[in-house]
């Protein structure tokens, strides 16, 4: 689908019909009383797993398929946040989750933190040394 | 430097070293150095502190002769990120109030009841972001000749501190916050939970981030634990503005709480296929 040409509106609109069409078909198949929720399913993916196409039609733009990037970040907080045995308390779950969070997406919101603590931005303490001299006293 | 706002202190050091006539004369040195360099800096950290406390002492019975009587004092210890400095804090006491002054305490803002300065727990913040406060703990230890380090009680209480000032949402300001963001993505996963070290059952962790193109760098709009999807869909319809188009992985309150009327909804689509033989398994097949 993430190949589709945005400009071939009557492919686009082919594609639809037929998408919807093979959903109903399969609805109708599948008797009420026997498969109820596999019916329900059907139903929302026609509503909801169509939704790129009828997006790309009314406005050519190409919207994402699936939740792969969000998933993508949630694994990197996930592998720190879960393990086997680990339990958090509520308040510091959601500490680490926006630090893991911060540190994934923003770098340099982080390291600002670090400078801050570090006192980069405070007034200067001049350290220099006047006078260096060695002698051997043995 | 000399101004009314800043004071110079000379400081006058004198070191001997005592070395071997031997072969490896370099490494040793570098090793001598390595434990000397954290002596040498809170040596005169503290030299420097106890001048400023005699100076702020000075000026003070200077000022008002007669009205302050020394009082002993208290040793305080501080961790430091180049080392362990000692100073005793000197208190006097004030005739005319009868209370107890602590001349350092007028002139500088001391830490308060924290042994750990955050400067020294600062490098092992980042290893308890990635991996566990346990390694960051072991990372610290490495960094000091003396190999102290904070406990993982205290890092991890230290660290609360620090996160706080960590915000991933964007600034209000940044931006047409009204219309930015529009193409959105929300999952969540369970966590286990404790309390004061008992078991507190299971909670749901939230996120919702967005971003201002299709394929634009996302950005965290609401990050949550043990909150509805509710609760969270009228933080972001405060905050933000509708959005366009949302992608979720199909629970059912996802679309519900955060796709307003114009929102197009669209299911994850590896989530659908991956979702069509459970459904067909709740069904008896």
């Amino acid at each position: 689908m993430a190949r589709l040409d945005p400009g071939d509106r009557a492919a686009l609109q082919d594609l639809l019909a037929a998408s919807e069409r093979a959903f109903a078909e399969i609805q109708e198949i599948l008797p009420e009383d026997a498969f109820p929720h596999t019916r329900r399913y059907v139903l929302g993916l026609i509503e909801d797993g169509l939704a790129y196409l009828r997006h790309l039609l009314d406005t050519g733009e190409k919207v994402l398929l699936s939740t792969n990037r969000l998933e993508s970040i949630l694994s990197r907080v996930v592998l720190r946040l879960k393990r086997i045995g680990r339990r958090w308390s509520v308040t510091g779950a959601i500490h680490m989750l926006a630090a893991c969070l911060v540190y994934a997406l923003h770098p340099q919101r982080y390291a600002e933190v670090e400078a801050a603590v570090r006192g980069e931005h405070c007034p200067g303490v001049s350290i220099l040394i006047t006078s260096l001299k060695a002698a051997w006293s043995t | 430097m000399a101004s009314e706002s800043y004071w110079t202190l000379r400081v006058e050091l004198v070191v001997e070293i005592t070395m071997p006539r031997h072969a490896s004369l370099f490494y040793v040195l570098v090793l001598a150095f390595w434990r000397f360099q954290s002596l040498s800096a809170a040596s005169l950290f503290t030299a420097v502190l106890e001048a400023v406390q005699e100076r702020a002492r000075a000026q003070l019975q200077a000022s008002h002769p007669g009205r302050f009587r020394d009082k002993g004092g208290r040793v305080r210890r501080w961790r430091l990120p180049f080392g362990e400095a000692c100073i005793r804090l000197c208190k006097l006491l004030d005739k005319e109030t009868g209370h107890v002054v602590w001349p350092l305490k007028l002139v500088m803002d001391l830490p308060a009841r924290v042994r750990w300065c955050e400067a020294a727990l600062l490098p092992g913040y980042r290893l308890a972001v990635i991996q566990s406060f346990r390694q960051s703990r072991k990372a610290l230890q490495g960094m000091v000749p003396d190999g102290s380090a904070p406990s993982v009680s205290t890092l991890h209480r230290r660290f609360q501190g620090f996160a706080s000032q960590l915000d991933p949402l964007p600034d209000p300001g940044e931006g047409d916050a009204a219309a930015s963001w529009p193409y959105r993505l929300a999952d969540g996963t369970k966590l286990k939970l404790q309390h004061k070290g008992f078991d507190a059952g299971v909670a749901d962790m939230r996120l919702v981030v967005g971003s201002r193109t299709p394929s634009g760098p996302l950005e965290v709009l609401d990050f949550s634990i043990g909150e509805s999807w509710e609760d969270i869909g009228q933080r972001v319809d405060q905050r933000f503005s509708q959005a366009k188009v949302l992608v979720s992985d199909g629970e059912e309150h996802i679309p519900r709480a955060l796709a307003g009327p114009d929102t197009r909804h669209q299911r994850c689509l590896v989530h659908a296929r991956r979702g069509l033989p459970f459904a067909l398994y709740r069904d008896g097949c």
